[in-house]
């Protein structure tokens, strides 16, 4: 199934274009949305990252039909099914979705639920389809269950296997894992990608945990005030987010203060460094803030670079120390746990900068 | 749990009295058979009273239902013009009893009514339907019982969200046929328990078909007992009443049960489904007609009528008829309310399963036909009477019937069938104290009656408030056990509208009829303000 995403790699199945959303409010409009535009290729699973009221729902609710367009397109598989002017109504755009409570029918068993959109075929291919899907997630034997009876997980599985009977081109899952037991979530998480991968399903998965996105996701879209703030790959977001609120959004990390020096160089208390790209209007002697992340700062005994411990946090395998350099700059650094220091004592460091990106202070 | 809640409590027993003696009195009236009667009534007047009844059960399940469910559909869903004052306006029908909705349409449409003769006045001689015919008494029920499928079906159209309705559309489902195919199978549990609501009114109605001359199983124990003075038969014609409405019974608590595993996820920002350009005029039109054949025609002609009789009918008499009310109506407040409050405190105080049971038997009355309870409490008062008939001659009391000329039956059997009215708020009232509150004050020392006095009855105040005003006005409208078991001479506002429409004389009935219909009002604005909320 993944060949023949690989075949057209330049199809993509999902494209929004300045996708604009509001709600009426008493002064007019209220933008919830503003000119997002992204594009999504076949079999890929994106993930809408970002605080809650950042407007992540909203644009899953837009891109299935639930919520007029300001202005902006919605194409699907190279067709357009949402625009301002012509809002195709939810069941004809042939969108699966998974909502957040499950959405099951009580008055419908199991298999009734899973066949629930195949209601225009004929009994027999309807009962063959069931069947694939119960198999598909593993549930032949609770068929004739009522939903009230199964687990969590398992309703969640059914109405994934309901969402997906009908074989929509595009399946949209709205905070799929946050009605499961937080030990149960990475595991499902997992699962979840192994089985939309298996049917080449494109899908787009809204999250405001990044560790459920990062575990997911082909790519990200972080949004935070209705706005796209980066659309990459997990990768991508972490070690080369575009603003200082992606930097600080994903992962953990401190700001370094640095000025810049000569050609394109920038100078901070812990060395001279050259980052691949910089924000531009920087002029020598600017003030520019450098991202370190806790991984970047190694322990080091041998080194003549010396912070103090200001805070220590236990992570079992490692220890989240927060560090002061001479200046009284605050930096993070995970140390593996076998290096158990006193708060107050001063431990040497080492900075391993493999990727280098500055803002603007 | 500790043992004193797992004991029963067995005060119930005594509050059950009411509700579980005439409905033994009336399935053990069998052990005096009367064949001779029985003989003519299976000849004459079963045939005629059960095809009567089953036809209006069907013809008011389809129209309460419908009217019922399609409204609550579009005042929950959609958004049309005058969307939300609906809402609200189509419940108000609930304050017009049956028998005053009945008298009005008889006097509209009669063959010497103004609708008959001003249509002859204009296309020559006509002949509308009759209107007093089981037809047009399911059309007076549908219209004065659609509210309670109306209330239960829109609580479950708006706790059931969009969500399911959503969930359907991204399969492919236009929303039509989602309609059919989800929001209807989903609140079935709601709208099934309001049809049998409906249906156990529409057995216990008496006056409407009084009105309509429809032969049903009321009016035949109302000949049975005052024009054959034959009571074991009134209580076996009221046995096979009983019947029907245990299997009501039954129905809606099946139904409830179902409610457990419905969906209830109340979206807050619920979009509606605009029903724009002539969809939204026709759906306007639609609440409108039916709010005002149900309610605003009707208040008008009552209206009309009264002002023209108000200066001659409105003597002392009238306030003797009010008194009457007043006081019957405050009395059985006071004393539903009383046994509200002691069975809801002792369910809390043992929840165990035999209390429940027996509350549950206690408040069964809300289903039993007032016909019923009044035959069923006569007879055991009446040969008590007798039985103490020596004691009172030595007391030099009147050896005429002491206790059947009071109101205590009268009494007895209003308590019976309006105590679930009393009950269920003060249940509701009294979930919402939780138990640690409860233990709270325990620890802090105060004992049982402190606890009810300090604690329960302040906080059941809205409780105790809104179930006194709800069993005021139930009684104020009731019309057969206090036709059957006044003291002579003892009339009411109700009593008082069925001797005028008995005598054809519907603009004479209006006054009494709009009294009941103003205070009837009341709890049906309260209930509007809570569903608002």
């Amino acid at each position: 199934m993944q060949d023949e995403t690989i075949m057209q790699p330049h199809m993509h199945a999902l494209e929004l274009r300045g996708l604009t959303v509001g709600y009426p409010s008493a002064s007019g409009t209220q933008l919830v949305l503003s000119d997002i535009s992204l594009a999504l290729a076949a079999g890929e699973i994106a993930c809408l990252l970002g605080p809650s009221g950042c407007g992540k729902t909203t644009a899953l609710r837009a891109i299935a039909g639930f919520h007029p367009l300001q202005s902006g397109q919605i194409r699907l598989m190279q067709q357009e099914v949402g625009s301002a002017n012509h809002p195709m109504p939810p069941e004809l755009r042939n969108i699966g979705m998974v909502f957040q409570d499950y959405a099951l029918f009580p008055h419908l068993s199991v298999a009734d639920n899973i066949g629930f959109g195949l209601y225009r075929r004929s009994k027999r291919e309807r009962d063959t389809r069931i069947a694939q899907m119960l198999d598909l997630v593993g549930l032949r034997e609770l068929a004739n269950s009522a939903p009230h009876q199964l687990s969590g997980g398992q309703q969640q599985r059914v109405a994934l296997a309901r969402a997906l009977a009908p074989q929509p081109a595009l399946l949209l899952m709205d905070e799929p894992f946050s009605n499961l037991d937080v030990t149960l979530r990475e595991r499902l998480a997992l699962e979840v990608r192994d089985l939309l991968k298996q049917t080449g399903t494109t899908a787009v998965i809204v999250t405001h945990d990044q560790h459920e996105a990062f575990a997911v996701a082909d790519r990200v879209a972080v949004l935070a005030e209705g706005r796209l703030q980066q659309w990459g790959t997990p990768m991508q977001l972490y070690h080369r987010p575009a603003n200082r609120f992606v930097a600080s959004f994903i992962g953990e990390g401190m700001m370094l203060r640095g000025h810049m020096g000569e050609a394109g160089q920038v100078t901070t208390e812990l060395g001279v460094f050259k980052p691949e790209s910089l924000p531009d209007g920087l002029h020598r002697d600017d003030p520019v803030d450098l991202l370190v992340r806790p991984d970047d700062i190694q322990h080091d005994d041998a080194s003549p670079l010396q912070a103090r411990v200001l805070a220590k946090a236990f992570r079992g395998a490692q220890f989240l120390y927060t560090l002061a350099l001479p200046s009284g700059q605050q930096l993070l650094s995970l140390v593996p746990s076998h290096h158990d220091h006193a708060i107050g004592e001063a431990i040497g460091i080492r900075l391993e900068l493999d990727h280098q990106v500055c803002f603007a202070a | 749990m500790n043992s004193v809640a797992d004991k029963p409590a067995w005060s119930v027993l005594w509050l059950s009295l009411p509700t579980v003696v005439p409905l033994l009195v009336v399935l053990g009236s069998w052990f005096n058979p009367q064949p001779d009667v029985w003989a003519h009534l299976n000849e004459f007047v079963l045939p005629t009273v059960i095809k009567n009844t089953v036809l209006m059960a069907l013809g008011v399940a389809l129209m309460v239902g419908v009217l019922g469910v399609g409204l609550a559909w579009l005042t929950a869903v959609c958004e049309f013009p005058g969307r939300r004052w609906f809402a609200w306006a189509l419940v108000l029908p609930l304050a017009l009893p049956g028998y005053v909705l009945a008298s009005v349409m008889v006097g509209l449409f009669d063959y010497s009514g103004p609708v008959q003769t001003t249509l002859c006045a204009w296309l020559g001689p006509v002949n509308l339907p009759p209107i007093r015919s089981t037809t047009g008494a399911v059309i007076v029920f549908g219209l004065v019982l659609y509210p309670y499928v109306y209330l239960l079906a829109r609580q479950a159209f708006i706790t059931q969200g969009k969500r399911s309705l959503e969930a359907a559309q991204t399969l492919g489902m236009p929303r039509w046929l989602a309609f059919f195919r989800v929001a209807l199978p989903m609140s079935r549990p709601w709208w099934a328990a309001g049809i049998t609501l409906a249906l156990m009114e529409m057995l216990a109605d008496f006056g409407t078909v009084a009105i309509f001359n429809v032969d049903t199983f009321t009016t035949a124990i109302y000949k049975a007992w005052l024009a054959l003075f034959n009571l074991p038969v009134a209580s076996q014609l009221a046995s096979l009443l009983a019947f029907a409405v245990l299997l009501l019974v039954w129905l809606e608590q099946r139904a409830i049960a179902q409610r457990r595993y419905a969906a209830s996820t109340i979206d807050a920002r619920m979009e509606r489904l605009q029903l724009t350009g002539y969809a939204g005029w026709a759906a306007c039109a639609v609440c409108a007609s039916v709010l005002l054949l149900a309610f605003l025609i009707p208040l008008f002609q009552l209206t009309v009528w009264s002002l023209a009789v108000i200066r001659h009918d409105w003597y002392a008499r009238y306030w003797g008829f009010i008194a009457h009310s007043l006081m019957l109506s405050s009395l059985s407040a006071l004393i539903v309310v009383a046994m509200g409050l002691w069975l809801a405190y002792a369910q809390r105080q043992h929840p165990g399963p035999i209390t429940r049971l027996w509350v549950r038997i206690s408040t069964l009355g809300y289903a039993l036909p007032g016909m019923l309870l009044s035959v069923g409490l006569f007879m055991p008062i009446a040969w008590l009477d007798r039985q103490l008939y020596p004691l009172w001659q030595s007391w030099g009391v009147d050896p005429a019937p002491v206790l059947r000329g009071t109101l205590l039956v009268m009494l007895l059997a209003l308590a019976a069938r309006f105590l679930a009215v009393g009950f269920e708020p003060m249940q509701a009232a009294m979930q919402r104290i939780t138990i640690s509150q409860q233990h709270a004050a325990q620890s802090l020392g105060l004992g049982r009656w402190q606890v009810l006095q300090k604690l329960f009855l302040p906080l059941l105040r809205s409780g105790w408030l809104g179930a006194s005003l709800l069993v005021f006005v139930e009684v104020m409208k009731e019309m057969p056990i206090t036709l059957m078991t006044r003291p002579f001479g003892w009339d009411t506002l109700a009593v008082r509208v069925y001797e005028m429409s008995a005598e054809g004389m519907w603009d004479r009935a209006a006054l009494p009829s709009l009294c009941i219909v103003l205070v009837g009002l009341l709890p049906v604005l309260l209930l509007i303000r809570q569903t608002e909320r």
